[in-house]
């Protein structure tokens, strides 16, 4: 990869006709203007990192969210236990942590040298994923709504943390960019691992407050997102009323699902370089103005 | 920095800077554009930069540059590879290279610009935190994610749901 980037940038150039012009301009410029006071350099100044990976994973049981008793999970919750997280599924974040705890970095057999930068690529990464979690991570009576409330409550009793929507959107997500359409209020996430790590497959639930039209603008950017993939990997287009599809469950909420498969990989250089797929979920309490939404996304087959 | 100075940094480092813009703005004229501010703002300024670390002060103030002119501009730019091979130039580029470099191009423009910085410049994580501005593991999570979609484009691999 870096072969072939560096060949193709190497042969971009500034136009020489441009450059000669700009070197004109820069001499009359130099005729012409007189020197301003000298200003402070930045470089060197750049942050550090200063917090041990060990204390990362110490530190991570203070971040789990703690469930409350405070609110009893009512009737309009029960109506929305088929979005069960599947059984034998574990909160990622969890998993993460004790992998991250549990991990031997293969650095006896290399120079010393790169033996430090990969401990402190490590470290950083650890450090990154810490304050990630630690400023996403709310507890379970984090939310003001108390009907979101009732949901942020149930997940955490099952011991999965709880990670808040809007502080999450301040941190570099590839999925942004397709994040136009605006979608919520309020709400959180939980994300879970589902079988082994060469095999197995991750999902989420998303649950949040939204209007009508909010609802309408998260099934927008779903769909452009898929619209991406599908260009991605060569795949006709399919319009977003054939992507969604709607129905109503026996409590007459509205159902929207929604699903793509991608294609097989040509080359698998890892077990997880599988086939991707991701399969929506989205039932719409219209009363309280709550969508719940599971994402199964990943490859198990590979 | 007397004015000879700078005119030798531009003959040396005019194009490194030009193609950081580029990886920044996706667009020649614009990183043309940066590229005179940059040099025009070092004869402006009486500064001294420490010897060795020319290219590296010049490839800051060109960063710095290109935000000021995203913010201005509001407006997020791709990198069509037709429009920075073929202007000005009679070279012909690969196709397999093509391919690459249009893949990077396609790459948030953060994620684009810490791969140039790491896999052209050949800058460490620390140097360009400094030239960027952010912490090391900012850097290393923007190559991290970076590698992430290139691999899914070219190989297929999953990313992480989150």
């Amino acid at each position: 990869m870096q072969d072939e980037y560096i060949k193709a940038i190497e042969k971009i150039q500034m136009d020489k006709d441009r450059k000669i012009e700009m070197r004109k301009i820069l001499e009359n410029e130099m005729a012409s203007e007189p020197k301003k006071p000298a200003k402070t350099t930045r470089l060197g100044t750049g942050a550090k990192v200063g917090i041990a990976a060990a204390v990362v994973v110490l530190s991570m049981g203070i971040l789990m969210a703690i469930p409350t008793t405070r609110t009893a999970i009512s009737a309009s919750v029960r109506a929305f236990f088929h979005m069960e997280i599947p059984e034998g599924a574990e909160d990622a974040q969890t998993k993460a942590s004790e992998e991250r705890d549990n991990r031997v970095i293969p650095t006896d057999e290399v120079d010393e040298s790169v033996q430090a930068e990969i401990e402190a690529v490590v470290a950083s990464q650890d450090q990154e994923e810490y304050e990630y979690i630690q400023n996403v991570t709310v507890t379970a009576d984090y939310y003001a709504d108390e009907e979101l409330n009732k949901y942020a409550n149930y997940y955490a009793q099952k011991g999965y943390n709880l990670m808040d929507i809007e502080k999450d959107a301040q941190y570099d997500d590839f999925l942004n960019q397709f994040r136009t359409n605006e979608w919520y209020s309020e709400g959180f996430f939980v994300n879970y691992w589902i079988g082994d790590n060469a095999t197995g497959h991750s999902g989420q639930i998303i649950c949040f407050k939204a209007t009508p039209e909010q609802l309408g603008g998260f099934r927008k950017n779903t769909y452009e997102y898929i619209s991406y993939e599908r260009e991605l990997h060569g795949q006709g287009e399919v319009t977003f009323d054939d992507f969604w599809t709607k129905t109503t469950d026996s409590d007459g909420n509205d159902v929207y699902e929604a699903s793509w498969v991608g294609p097989e990989p040509e080359m698998k250089l890892e077990p997880s370089d599988c086939a991707r797929f991701a399969y929506y979920t989205l039932t719409y309490d219209a009363v309280n103005q709550i969508v719940v939404c599971t994402v199964e996304e990943g490859g198990g087959i590979g | 920095m007397n004015n000879e100075a700078v005119l030798r940094l531009f003959d040396t480092y005019a194009d490194d800077a030009f193609r950081l813009a580029y990886s920044y703005l996706g667009s020649r004229p614009d990183a043309e554009d940066v590229v005179q501010d940059v040099f025009v703002k070092l004869i402006r300024s009486d500064i001294t930069i420490t010897r060795g670390k020319e290219k590296s002060y010049i490839l800051t103030m060109t960063a710095n540059r290109c935000r000021d002119f995203l913010k201005s501009a509001d407006v997020v730019y791709k990198a069509p590879f037709e429009d920075a091979a073929d202007v000005g130039s009679d070279i012909e580029i690969d196709e397999d290279d093509t391919e690459m470099f249009e893949a990077v191009s396609e790459l948030p423009e953060k994620l684009r610009v810490a791969i140039h910085l790491h896999y052209y410049e050949g800058y460490s994580l620390k140097e360009i935190a400094d030239i960027l501005d952010i912490a090391p593991s900012a850097v290393s999570m923007r190559l991290t994610r970076a590698k992430e979609i290139l691999k899914k484009r070219f190989m297929g691999g999953s990313r992480y749901a989150g």
